[in-house]
């Protein structure tokens, strides 16, 4: 029997600080600012603004902004949205 | 949206079909794996819009429970072969004799998605220290964290993919360089190297390197065979440390719709003399006498053959044609990239053959007189804007909304420049004998890097 040793090619994952826990939920969205995150990709507008519509049938008083990004969204452009939004919705993989 | 779930603010993503493994792998990447996403049957880019607003509709109670609901629970997904893209233990493969050992050890590499689908070579840790021996760098240094999936690039790891390639020692401070220009990339790497589009990371080799390593600048310096031994494993050991190293593992981060063989292996070198111009790395800044790698990504390549015209305008009327073929290219550079990345959107790398670059030298032209005519040369028309976004006015970006407004015959009597500046066109010069040349799209512009710490 003749043994062959190899090394193992797989590069570790860079160590993001990881966060378990998402951010604490609201019990409802009535009356909420809800942002949308538009990457600019193809038909992503149209999901998100159905999303603004379909959110604001159902829920009271909420108001709805969609922010135009890209790939990636610029953090100036994150920032303002976090700031203004209660709860955010954003297209990301095609 | 990790970053905004990170400010505490509860966030839910939209991803199509087929790209959940992305999705959780960006989110392990990004250190909050339980990111919340809800997931549409069509890949939203492909299909009318209507049709993912109708989809995104039925799965409204997901968009709502993703925003409301604190306990998330861990996705269902398949999320792929978790074990095997992670750093392990070496591994021992048994074998009634050498032979039999190698092919277990193939086998199971192929099959854990380290490998191209081509026999690897083994990296035995005597191949591996043999591979190191080609840098100054120590083994453990940091090269990087390099793209998409975030992956620390120590030396090592390099020189494991290098092995498994068919590299030598010789090749390693080129790949340890080539890597350094996908990081200085940024963000635009792990878009290209992630993307549905067949983008391949090519290599192009400049300066006194390319002769000590016996690079083919010449005929088939781009095909199989003898003559290009060492294009094709440079080529390769950068495609296994993409893979490896920048965890760029097909279907998982790499979500190419159809693929293309390019991304086997694609490196080029340009002769280090006989050339009528300076270097393509003295363009870029460097001496001509520093040996670079530069670094594309590289989407259809483009025949630009000409056998019947021996003047600057008619050679380079046809390579123009081949640029103007890049097609849809030059199109989406009117909505994408998006307005906040002025390098990205794309343009071309030509390799402007020996027979088609005398004929411009010969009668006088520079390098950027050839450059200048081929963009002003690249045109699109109004009528083919229209073409591409009436149905969807908003992806145009609102500097050029007046085209929609223009009648059809204005439309088509419209010429528009395809690229917004003659920098997005960049030029090489190799190749056998014959009027040849050839035309590469690239997704935004090259990356030049030195090559040291060569041993």
């Amino acid at each position: 029997m003749t043994t062959l040793t190899t090394l193992n090619p797989v590069a570790e994952i860079q160590q993001a600080p990881v966060q378990v826990d998402i951010a604490p939920r609201p019990k409802s969205l009535d009356g909420l600012r809800v942002g949308l995150i538009w990457n600019r990709k193809r038909g992503g507008d149209a999901v998100l603004t159905r999303v603004g519509e379909e959110l604001s049938k159902r829920y009271k008083n909420i108001k709805v902004k969609l922010y135009e990004g890209g790939i990636p969204t610029p953090a100036s452009v994150l920032d303002v949205a976090a700031q203004e939004s209660d709860v955010v919705v954003g297209s990301s993989s095609d | 949206m990790i970053y905004i779930e990170r400010k505490d603010v509860p966030t839910v993503s939209i991803a199509a079909a087929g790209f959940e493994k992305d999705t959780v792998a960006t989110a392990r990447a990004f250190g909050m794996p339980l990111a919340p996403y809800v997931v549409v049957p069509d890949v939203i880019t492909a299909v009318p819009p209507e049709r993912s607003a109708d989809a995104i509709s039925e799965r409204i109670d997901g968009i709502v429970r993703g925003l409301t609901n604190p306990a998330q629970e861990v996705s269902d997904v398949d999320e792929g072969d978790v074990e095997n893209r992670i750093p392990g233990p070496p591994i021992v493969y048994e074998g009634k004799d050498a032979f039999e050992a190698y092919e277990v050890f193939n086998r199971d590499f192929l099959d854990r998605g380290w490998g191209d689908g081509f026999p690897l070579s083994p990296p035995t840790r005597e191949r591996v220290d043999a591979m190191l021996k080609g840098t100054s760098l120590p083994p453990d240094h940091a090269i990087g964290i390099l793209p998409p999936g975030m992956g620390v690039a120590t030396v090592e790891k390099v020189a494991i993919s290098a092995v498994m390639a068919g590299c030598e020692p010789a090749h390693l401070p080129v790949l340890i360089s080539a890597i350094k220009g996908i990081m200085k990339m940024g963000t635009r790497a792990r878009q290209w190297l992630m993307s549905t589009s067949p983008d391949a990371p090519a290599m192009l080799i400049n300066g006194p390197i390319v002769e000590e390593l016996g690079l083919n600048t010449g005929q088939c310096s781009l095909g199989p065979g003898r003559q290009s031994r060492v294009n094709i494993v440079l080529g390769r050991g950068l495609r296994l440390v993409l893979m490896n190293v920048g965890h760029n593992y097909p279907t998982e981060m790499d979500m190419d719709t159809i693929g293309t063989p390019e991304k086997f292996s694609l490196c080029m070198a340009e002769p280090s003399k006989g050339n009528p111009w300076p270097g393509f790395h003295v363009t870029k800044g460097f001496a001509a006498n520093t040996s670079t790698v530069t670094v594309a990504g590289i989407r259809n390549l483009y025949d630009a053959a000409d056998l019947t015209n021996y003047t600057p305008e008619g050679v380079l009327n046809t390579v123009a044609g081949g640029i103007r073929g890049g097609a849809n290219y030059a199109s989406y550079r009117w909505s994408d990239p998006d307005p906040y990345d002025p390098e990205g959107g794309g343009g071309a790398l030509v390799i402007l053959c020996p027979d088609h670059a005398k004929a411009c030298s010969d009668a006088g032209w520079s390098k950027e007189m050839v450059r200048d005519y081929l963009w002003g040369h690249t045109t699109t028309t109004a009528a083919r804007m229209q073409q591409a976004y009436k149905v969807n006015p908003s992806w145009l970006l609102p500097p050029w909304k007046w085209i929609l407004d223009l009648s059809p015959d204005d439309a088509a009597r419209t010429v528009l420049p395809g690229f917004d500046n003659p920098q997005r066109i960049e030029i090489a010069n190799f190749g056998g004998p014959a009027g040849k040349s050839m035309v590469m799209m690239t997704n935004g512009p090259s990356q030049t890097i030195e090559i040291t710490d060569r041993e």
